[in-house]
């Protein structure tokens, strides 16, 4: 196999798991946009789990972007606690503002992988 | 003057400050390098700082099911300008509008020395919190604090006033003006898609909830 080849077949497998993550994240973009906050803490708890798990945020990390304490985002994960109403539909805003530049990223280093192997 | 969260990189400097601070008043009770690391470290502390100087630290915890706000202190260079209620509200609102105790039946409470009468109006007459219990415990337990003559610390617990506490905290968010009371502008940075606005229409919301 000739390195051509070999950069093509690898540029594939990239291009798969790349299909694959900006699918889900185009999914959460669009999930997080149709959440309606409420007195239920359970939907809010599962939006953060999720959106905390595809942008690949620790507790550390996340809380430093959404600004509250790194204890409030756990107790917003295991549904212990919820901001204010008002305030989920803040959070889940700044989720989806954080998925929208993460899915920018890939698209941009997809685009530079395949200018490479192009 | 900058209102908001010790990031955690900062969090040594804040516990020096804090330290610095309590231990030349008896009132006030010195946190250890252990737990105000922590705090730092969790983005519990609110501070409002000039540059990089730390002209006043507050934080909240959750101790025992219920809520604190405390560790209030203001530099001596820093005062009669508001900050310190500035502050205090700050971190109170923070507390409700992430947390929302209250829908939970959980407690919001602060504490004050016996003795130290500095923080009593603020507490009472802008935060509006009401007298819950006095408290008076063994002098080993809070090293650093004035006992009485029979070694005991004695204090006040405050708690919130529902729905008093929530509408003058609602009332501020709306009509202040954004500067310190010798004129100075104060800057707030609260969490994204968030501003005082949209806490003070939480905070009515919750005394309907909770009221």
């Amino acid at each position: 196999m000739n390195a051509t080849v070999r950069k093509i077949r690898e540029f594939e497998v990239f291009d798969a798991h790349e299909s694959e993550r900006v699918t889900a994240l185009r999914q959460m973009i669009d999930a997080l946009r149709s959440f309606r906050s409420n007195d239920d803490r359970a939907p809010f708890s599962e939006f953060v789990r999720y959106a905390q798990s595809l942008l690949e945020l620790d507790d550390a990390e996340l809380s430093g972007r959404l600004r509250v304490s790194r204890p409030t985002i756990g107790r917003w994960v295991r549904g212990q606690s919820a901001p204010h109403p008002l305030g989920q539909s803040a959070v889940i805003q700044t989720l989806a503002d954080l998925a929208m530049q993460k899915l920018k990223r890939h698209q941009t280093s997809a685009r530079s992988l395949a200018e490479v192997v192009g | 003057m900058e209102f908001c969260l010790v990031e955690p990189e900062n969090g040594l400097g804040a516990y020096q400050w804090h330290r610095g601070f309590a231990a030349a008043n008896n009132h006030l009770f010195p946190r250890t390098w252990e737990v105000y690391e922590r705090l730092a470290a969790d983005g519990q502390v609110w501070c409002a700082r000039d540059g990089r100087e730390f002209a006043a630290l507050a934080y909240f915890l959750l101790d025992q099911g219920a809520w604190e706000v405390g560790g209030l202190m203001v530099s001596t260079q820093a005062r009669s300008k508001g900050i310190a209620s500035v502050l205090a509200r700050l971190t109170l609102g923070h507390l409700l509008f992430t947390e929302d105790p209250l829908s939970r039946g959980e407690r919001v409470v602060m504490h004050v020395h016996r003795e130290n009468p500095d923080p009593r109006a603020l507490i009472e007459r802008k935060l509006r919190f009401k007298l819950a219990r006095e408290i008076e415990a063994d002098g080993s337990e809070f090293p650093g604090l004035r006992q009485n003559a029979h070694g005991k610390v004695q204090g006040d617990e405050f708690e919130i006033g529902i729905p008093e506490s929530l509408l003058a905290l609602a009332e501020w968010c709306d009509s202040w003006s954004g500067s310190l009371t010798d004129g100075s502008a104060a800057v707030v940075t609260l969490s994204p898609h968030t501003s005082l606005s949209m806490w003070a229409e939480a905070f009515r919301d919750m005394t309907q909830r909770h009221g």
